[in-house]
């Protein structure tokens, strides 16, 4: 049967070459723009490049103070970090870093701007950069205030040249001046928590040792020793939030951990309380709605194309076809049109991450179409098909065989 | 095998009404060579197709081998028009944009029958009608008489008790029209009940009984 379908559709393709290249045009295009939305999606939601093993994580990024007249809502200040969070006994390793920022620095009278951004030494554990040259900074370089930075491939091509050894060589940087004692791979700057193009010991970030406030630049990162200890850190935290002091006049402390999708997808959200759920079904209605405009397209291009088959379609009822199997036949036909249309759309996508990535309109990007995309390429195209498909094909089917076979003649 | 009992059919649209057949009464026995005849428009094809259910009658009894038909739901009807019924039209009605073996399979598509037995019976009622070499052809690449030919192939395939022929031999030559009427015939003997409707008085009178018809109704 699936066969017989299959030399249909494909006959029917041929039979009308512009009909199916405004088809197939439409199809590739939504689905083009569809598997790189994906993409983006999916390198920011999946584990990977520079942190593997981001199931372990916990990331303390909100750290909110209400009473009733007034809310406060920030990052983790230092003192939140010694004081609270370093002392619990699930996670088993804690790093943080600060903010992005930009600061200028001049290079035989030239001016290059870049991001920096602060860290302590455990954040190279909590994350796995790959080290090109020299080391990371340790917390025996923060305990001396060495003035020492680490900077990405990108930084070093940019400052000294592309590829030249950049160890040991200095910049002058926020009124410092900082010895190069690593180049690290660079990571998208879509993942701006951990993006940088300097790092800088958090000991130069002018901290007030003496300050008390719970509220900071810092994002923390909690990492628990296996993916299955995660709640159990989460309770710990949250336990220990309920005990900590609420400062005077305000009423309620609250502190977010989350994973790492959720919490970078609140800081976009304007850090409201929306949970995960809520932005894939944003997601979800956007690509909907994009999909409908040319899903009713498509309908309309199926109806014509399935009336020039009423004669057919009367003969397959005149032998036997119900009405549902006629509608099991278009719809295939229509979803073996789509995954055609899909096919290209992979590929067309794939040519243009490639060429995002080459042409670094996104810095740091690595995007691409790996086996997850793929599969969720197919559940679009799937969807895709069914939606454009099922209307026309239950139109069709619901003609009278008498004159469905006259309007063969 | 067929009983036809007070059919009538109407055709309306909004503003027009067209009585097409009314009180036809026909009686059909296993085994019988029906012709029809009269002059177009008198509802020939309108009684075919409701003897073949391709057509629900406005008013009146079907019953095709015992069993009461107009109020049978779209996949009941299917289902027996598949088993039970084979059309042949004037116009072929082949599937062009598949080969002849194909299209003479298509009625076993739509039953429990592997790829292997749809292929092997779908041979077997070509070489029946002389075909057997041209299975890989598109009905593009055949004469009228063989496309006809096909079009009777796959009317037998499902081996079913009922053929229906809509003026079969309406499109070709004295010579092609009586090889199609000679296979017929033969299908006939083999003990098919055939209903067939047509202009041509000679192809009538090589059947067992003839059936006229005048303005919607059987005048013998």
């Amino acid at each position: 049967m699936l066969l017989n379908y299959l030399k249909i559709t494909f006959a029917v393709l041929k039979r009308h070459p512009f009909f199916t290249f405004v088809s197939l045009f439409g199809i590739c295009f939504t689905m083009t723009v569809l598997i790189v939305v994906t993409a983006f999606v999916d390198d920011l939601a999946s584990s990977g490049y520079p942190q593997p093993e981001r199931d372990r994580n916990l990331y303390v990024n909100r750290v909110k103070l209400s009473s009733d007249q007034s809310q406060m809502m920030s990052n983790a200040s230092l003192y939140l970090i010694r004081h609270y969070l370093d002392q619990l006994k699930t996670p088993d390793k804690i790093g943080f870093s600060g903010l992005m920022n930009t600061a200028d620095t001049y290079l035989d009278d030239r001016k290059v701007r870049l991001y920096y951004k602060y860290s302590d030494a455990n954040f190279w554990d909590v994350t796995r950069f790959k080290v090109l040259e020299g080391r990371l900074y340790t917390n025996e370089d923060l305990r001396r205030n060495e003035k020492v930075i680490v900077i990405t491939n990108s930084a070093r091509d940019e400052l000294f040249g592309k590829n030249q050894s950049a160890v040991g060589k200095t910049i002058d940087l926020l009124n410092n001046t900082f010895r190069v004692i690593g180049v690290i791979q660079e990571c998208s700057i879509v993942h701006f928590l951990l993006y940088g193009e300097v790092y800088i010991p958090y000991t130069f970030a002018h901290i007030n040792p003496t300050d008390q406030n719970l509220m900071g630049p810092f994002t923390v990162i909690l990492r628990a020793p296996s993916a299955e200890k995660v709640p159990a850190m989460h309770r710990e935290l949250q336990d220990m939030v309920g005990r900590m002091p609420v400062p005077k006049d305000m009423k309620t402390l609250t502190i977010r951990a989350d994973g790492y999708f959720e919490t970078i997808t609140r800081i976009q959200n304007s850090g409201s309380e929306s949970t995960l759920q809520t932005f894939y079904l944003i997601l979800a209605t956007v690509a909907l709605s994009f999909m409908l405009l040319p899903a009713v397209n498509l309908v309309n291009l199926n109806i014509s194309r399935m009336m020039e088959r009423a004669s057919e379609i009367g003969i397959r009822k005149a032998f036997g076809a119900s009405s549902g199997t006629l509608v099991w036949q278009f719809v295939t036909e229509n979803v073996i049109l789509t995954i055609l249309g899909g096919i290209l759309a992979i590929l067309v996508s794939s040519g243009i991450l490639a060429l995002i990535n080459g042409q670094g309109w996104i810095p740091g990007s690595d995007l691409a179409v790996n086996w997850r995309i793929v599969l969720y390429a197919f559940g679009l195209i799937l969807f895709f098909g069914l939606l454009s498909g099922v209307y026309p094909a239950w139109r069709m089917s619901r003609l009278q065989i008498a004159s469905a076979l006259k309007g063969g003649e | 095998m067929i009983e036809l009992k007070n059919i009538g059919k109407v055709y309306r649209t909004d503003t027009i009404e067209t009585l097409a057949l009314q009180q036809v009464n026909l009686s059909i026995r296993k085994g019988e060579f029906v012709s029809v005849m009269g002059p177009s428009g008198c509802g020939k094809s309108t009684l075919l197709n409701i003897m073949g259910l391709l057509d629900m009658p406005s008013e009146g009894q079907v019953t095709i081998a015992g069993k009461r038909l107009e109020r049978l739901k779209d996949k009941e009807l299917a289902s027996f028009r598949n088993h039970n019924i084979g059309f042949i039209f004037q116009s072929y009605h082949l599937i062009p944009d598949l080969p002849v073996v194909d299209n003479v399979e298509l009625p076993l598509l739509y039953r429990s029958v592997s790829a292997k037995e749809r292929r092997e019976l779908a041979k077997e009622a070509l070489e029946k009608v002389g075909l057997s070499n041209r299975l890989r052809h598109y009905p593009s690449q055949l004469s009228g008489g063989q496309k006809q030919r096909v079009a009777i192939a796959r009317a037998i395939v499902g081996r079913p008790e009922v053929i229906l022929a809509d003026e079969p031999t309406g499109n070709l030559d004295s010579a092609m029209g009586q090889e199609v009427m000679d296979i017929l015939q033969a299908l006939n003997r083999d003990g098919s009940t055939i209903v067939m409707v047509t202009h041509d008085p000679n192809m009538a009178q090589q059947t067992h009984r003839l059936v006229r018809m005048f303005d919607g109704s059987q005048v013998s």
